[in-house]
């Protein structure tokens, strides 16, 4: 049965003056639409452009909240938008995230990216971790500079540089010190490895094989080195392996 | 990259140490570790050098289970504790002590400072399921081999992220379900035994998924550290119904809420699914369609969802009982198998590592053999990717197809949608 | 001594092919086998552990599990288990001679026993005697050998071990019908019918446990001819234990009391006496009426048989019959088979009631209830029905003294049931401080601090 969206006004007006100490009763309506939306695609844009509405202005953190939720089912390219404003608020950046990280779109990664270029500290950490779980290659380049800058998003630039397992990635990593103080080497070692992995299921064993030797080579005489060594060899042996069960 | 050492050399280092007679220094964050008596072992405990050093993250309810099960292993040497609650770390504490005979346990509220030491070859995580991933690779990442309470997973992306990491730092990483092979075996044996035949259906009658949280706020004790709680799930304010450890998913508990739990179908759904695919010896696979029926036109009979895997095998979760053929053998009333009653093969069923009724022994066994365990994190991945999938579909309430290679639903960018979560800042899982 | 010289000679060996190319298969094979040898060979036990994972999950091939296998010999005896149970876990064949020759030449019992493990996972029936010899040996080789021989692969292992059966030594058939139930081994029973009626006590009682664990309908005329042939008591027991089972529980069970319920009907009276209280445990309708028939009689005799058949029904579908029974009889010791019938009756997990039906019955037979003993049994039965309300109902009785022990256990075993407690936490704890405080007995009070405290208790086992 098609959803009638005029019935969705009362719950948004109740979506409007939502907060944590309301009755969210009124929003099941909403939650429903948001199942219906998948087939029906005029509601699906009615939905969207409403729940696009509470995320400027006055309605409250739990309201931008609620809707963000929605959009990461439903949200399009027509989101991002309303979902990019908020990527530099420091008390709804990660729900914005929530959404256009999910959201296929070309321009939710884009955003993504602007907003790497404009925030600091978590939320550029944030901005790193859901490029990276959209395995958006455009980001690299600018993974790749922020290496060489405060170290703990360095450390969160290699993890996602590993996740891209891409041949840029690689490049990327391959400047960076795997024995990097605190956190850094541990991510850079760790991306390296993820990045060999990668070349070792698409059967680029010569260039797997590679990475691992390289890492061994670096560990070599290095006291504490020892879990690299470690993890390189299983990575050597498995090239090995691979190239048995390619013959 | 400072990760520590493995077992074996840090069993030797301690070995060293323990003859040397000094204290150790440990890793930044490492407590004193002083020298008592019992390290040094009597004729029923094993010396220090020889058991596994172990510390619990999560010692709330499940987790102070386990906690207990790992504390009165005579080849565990238990010296850390962390919980975010001020109250249950203390509790967990006092019990390690008092089991050392000394106060030497270390109680942490980030799990973090507790992976960074250097003496701790493996630790139990007990925390809600929001956190399983990210503990459990960063425990990988920092050498320690890990016991993992069940659900494993909260999302199917935490799977493959947690494999990769068990096996790209060798480490033993066990799935917590104790249950998979201890409750069980009335249908398991004869099902392995061959005596139904090949398993044609599976229904399982367990809980729905779980739902959103709208419990209203309230002001923050201080016994709580409520950002770490939270970790990476999206920010909410506290409300003790949100982060009640009990056992309940119909509300008040987080095993109820989305953010922190997949509800009962992943949590009682881990023993019954785990119990049902262990014995129809589906544990290598994964669903590969999840159908959605939808509920009766006239709304007396409720919508369930099944998922059929590639070897034709299909589990049914919560079939109206009038659609449900003759079972051929069941587990009390909540797990329903039909077989196609040709004699097959028998097949000896796996058993736990040392012998031991136990999956406590079978972990511990595994950290000084190096052997896979029981539950190892993939069979337990594979097997929670069935509930998941069928949560997804009640969530959609339409059928899907899953593509296990690219980790992917085929067709569906909804459903792709809720494979993952975007993390709060400043928790990321690689 | 080897060890020490092959060692160096490997290292140079593994270097070279490292930097060989990768272009042939035989230079690829080569490379992953001496890799993982030299690793097996290191010093450091986390690389001995990479080489133990990849011996277990990759390098393929007979060849390389020859290479692998051939390193045992070398090994000293801890490093040796290692080897042997990555053996195992490889699943390759071609270890068997190796793991064979070591159960016949190591000093050490462990190794032995790990190498007769192995044979279990790997071995097929051509291991049965080596295994089958094993059973004669101590501990930790004798238990070896003994979950080797249950666990055993391939077509003619079950029917080696049947072969090795029929021509053991007495003491040692009880083992091996015991291995071939554990297997569910349907090849043992043709064999099983002739063992129920063995000469050696041992073996009969193992052959009709086994037909209980793995018997049919084609089997329930050789178990009536074993029951009736077995003397009263434990016995006769587990002969009526076994014909229970076949004919409730193992597939095929409704057939199987069909074949019995005939075989009573045709069976001379002094025999269906015998078989009577098999009959009562396997219930149902058509041995009710039977049942029904008997104690309608006027014949006392015939009247007691029928008694104690419906004091063994597998179910509360007879509850009524019970309570009017009950009611209706003036024999204290009809009586007493009646109520003990009914306390047995009433918590029973799959006795076909609700939880709430279920208490209902229990407090109607704790009004039929005229004796301590009973009351007490009663009690502690009633913890089987896991529900806050029994909980409760047993809780009252800690204020009554004579009934506050088997009260408190009842409290401490419906505890066990975590989602119980949890859901009921500070109810639970009261009365568990309550058991702390009354019971005399150390085991309670050590579970009620347990569950008090959020630990599991785990169950001694047998």
């Amino acid at each position: 049965m098609p959803f009638d969206p005029a019935t969705l006004d009362a719950p948004f007006a109740a979506l409007k003056a939502y907060d944590w100490t309301a009755d969210a009763a009124p929003l099941k309506t909403i939650d429903q639409a948001a199942i219906a939306a998948h087939a029906d695609a005029a509601l699906r844009a009615d939905l969207e452009k409403r729940l696009c509405g509470i995320l400027g202005g006055g309605p409250s953190r739990a309201a931008k909240e609620y809707a963000c939720r929605k959009l990461m089912m439903i949200g399009t390219a027509a989101s991002v938008p309303a979902l990019a404003a908020l990527l530099g608020d420091k008390d709804n950046s990660h729900m914005a995230r929530f959404a256009l990280e999910r959201i296929g779109a070309p321009e939710a990664a884009a955003a993504l990216r602007t907003a790497l270029g404009e925030v600091s500290g978590d939320l550029a950490i944030g901005m790193i971790s859901s490029l990276a779980a959209r395995r958006d290659a455009a980001s690299v380049p600018a993974l790749a500079a922020l290496l060489q800058g405060d170290a703990t998003i360095a450390a969160a630039a290699a993890e996602a540089l590993g996740r891209m397992s891409s041949p840029e990635a690689l490049a990327a990593l391959a400047s960076a010190d795997p024995f990097a103080a605190g956190g850094l080497g541990r991510a850079v070692v760790d991306a390296r490895l993820a990045c060999a992995e990668g070349l070792l299921a698409a059967g680029r064993r010569a260039e797997a094989r590679g990475v691992y030797q390289a890492l061994l080579d670096a560990a070599k005489g290095k006291p504490a080195a020892k879990e690299v060594e470690l993890a390189a060899t299983r990575g050597v042996l498995a090239c090995v392996d691979a190239s048995l069960a390619a013959l | 990259m400072s990760t520590p050492g493995s077992r074996q050399s840090r069993t030797e280092s301690r070995r060293r140490f323990l003859q040397a007679g000094t204290v150790s220094a440990g890793a930044a964050f490492a407590a004193p570790y002083v020298l008592t008596s019992k390290a040094l072992g009597d004729a029923a405990t094993p010396p220090a050098s020889d058991r596994v050093v172990m510390g619990g993250i999560g010692i709330g309810n499940q987790g102070k289970g386990d906690q207990a099960n790992f504390l009165g292993r005579p080849d565990v040497q238990y010296v850390a504790v962390c919980d975010v609650r001020k109250q249950w770390r203390d509790e967990a504490k006092g019990r390690v002590d008092a089991k050392n005979g000394t106060k030497d346990c270390a109680a942490y509220v980030d799990f973090r400072e507790l992976l960074a030491r250097d003496d701790i070859d493996a630790v139990h995580i007990g925390t809600p399921d929001h956190w399983h991933a990210i503990m459990t690779t960063a425990a990988c990442r920092a050498g320690k081999d890990v016991y993992l309470q069940k659900p494993e997973t909260l999302v199917l992306r935490d799977g493959p992220a947690m494999v990769a990491a068990a096996r790209r730092y060798g480490r033993v990483v066990s799935g917590g379900s104790q249950r998979v092979l201890g409750d069980y075996r009335g249908i398991v044996d004869p099902i392995w035994a061959g005596e139904i035949g090949a398993v044609k259906s599976i229904d399982i009658s367990v809980g729905g998924p779980s739902m959103p949280c709208y419990l209203t706020a309230e002001s923050t004790p201080p016994d709580i550290d409520w950002e770490l709680w939270l970790g990476p799930a999206p920010w909410e304010p506290y409300n003790p119904g949100r982060c009640n450890g009990n056992f309940g998913t119909g509300g008040g508990s987080w095993r109820s809420y989305v953010d922190y739990s997949g509800g009962s179908l992943t949590d009682w759904g881990a023993h019954h699914f785990g119990g049902a695919i262990f014995a129809a010896d589906l544990l290598e696979l994964q669903p590969a369609k999840v159908t959605f029926h939808p509920a009766s036109a006239d709304g007396k009979e409720a919508g369930y969802v099944s998922v059929a895997y590639p070897n034709g095998v299909e589990i049914f979760h919560n079939r109206p009982g009038r659609l449900r053929p003759t079972p051929s053998i069941s587990h009390q009333s909540a797990i329903q198998i039909v077989g196609d009653g040709q004699p097959r093969e028998p097949k000896p069923v796996p058993a736990y590592r040392n012998g031991e009724g136990s999956i406590y022994g079978d972990f511990i066994e595994c950290v000084k053999t190096r052997q896979r365990p029981f539950r190892d994190i993939e069979l337990a991945v594979n097997t929670m990717t069935a509930p998941h999938m069928i949560g997804i579909a009640y969530r959609l309430e339409r059928s899907l197809t899953w593509d296990r290679a690219a980790q992917q639903f085929v067709g569906d960018d909804e459903a792709n949608r809720f494979i993952d979560r975007a993390r709060r800042e400043p928790w990321t899982l690689s | 001594m080897v060890r020490v010289i092959l060692r160096p000679v490997l290292r140079i060996v593994t270097a070279l092919l490292v930097a060989a190319s990768l272009a042939t298969a035989a230079c690829a094979a080569d490379d992953a086998v001496a890799m993982v040898v030299d690793l097996i060979g290191r010093d450091d036990a986390a690389f001995r552990a990479i080489g133990l994972e990849r011996i277990r999950t990759a390098a393929k091939g007979e060849a390389a599990t020859r290479t692998f296998a051939g390193l045992l010999a070398t090994q000293a005896p801890e490093r040796q288990i290692a080897l042997v149970r990555a053996l195992a876990d490889r699943g390759d064949s071609a270890a068997l001679p190796a793991l064979a020759a070591l159960v016949g030449t190591s000093q050490d019992a462990s190794v032995r026993a790990a190498a007769l493990a192995a044979l279990g996972v790997l071995g097929s029936g051509a291991e049965v005697p080596a295994l089958v010899k094993a059973l004669a040996a101590a501990d930790p080789e004798k238990g070896a050998a003994r979950r080797a021989l249950a666990i055993l692969r391939g077509s003619d292992a079950a029917g080696q071990i049947v072969a090795a059966l029929e021509s053991a030594q007495p003491g040692l058939r009880p083992v091996l019908i015991d291995i071939l139930t554990e297997r569910r081994a349907r090849a043992i029973v043709p064999a099983l019918t002739t063992f129920a009626a063995d000469a050696d006590p041992a073996t009969r009682q193992a052959a009709l446990r086994a037909l209980g664990a793995i018997g049919g309908a084609p089997q329930v005329g050789a178990m009536i001819a074993g029951l009736l042939k077995s003397p009263a008591g434990a016995e006769r027991q587990t002969a009526e234990q076994a014909i229970v089972a076949v004919c409730t529980k193992n597939t095929g069970h409704a057939e199987a009391a069909k074949v019995f319920l005939a075989a009573f009907r045709a069976a001379p009276e002094s025999d269906q006496e015998a078989l009577l209280p098999a009959l009562g445990g396997i219930g149902g309708q058509e041995s009710l009426a039977i049942v029904d028939d008997l104690i309608a009689s006027p014949d006392a005799a015939k009247r007691g048989f029928g008694l104690k058949a419906i004091s063994r029904w597998p179910d509360a579908s007879v509850s009524q019959r019970l309570l009017d029974l009950v009611g209706k009889t003036k024999e204290p010791t009809e009586r007493d088979l009646l109520v003990g019938a009914l306390i047995r009756i009433a918590p029973l997990r799959d006795n076909k009631l609700s939880d709430g039906q279920k208490l209902e019955l229990v407090k109607k037979t704790m009004a039929l209830c005229d004796k301590e003993d009973e009351r007490a049994r009663l009690i502690e039965r009633t913890s089987a029905i896991r529900t806050i309300d029994s909980f409760r109902y047993v809780s009252g009785f800690l204020d009554t003294p004579a009934l506050a022990e088997p009260a408190c256990k009842s409290v401490v075993e419906l505890a066990h049931d975590r989602q119980l407690r949890d859901a009921n936490k500070d109810e639970f704890t009261k009365a568990l401080d309550r058991v702390i405080g009354l019971t005399k007995n150390q085991e309670l009070v050590d579970r009620a601090n347990a569950y008090k405290a959020g630990k599991t208790w785990e169950r001694k086992k047998g």
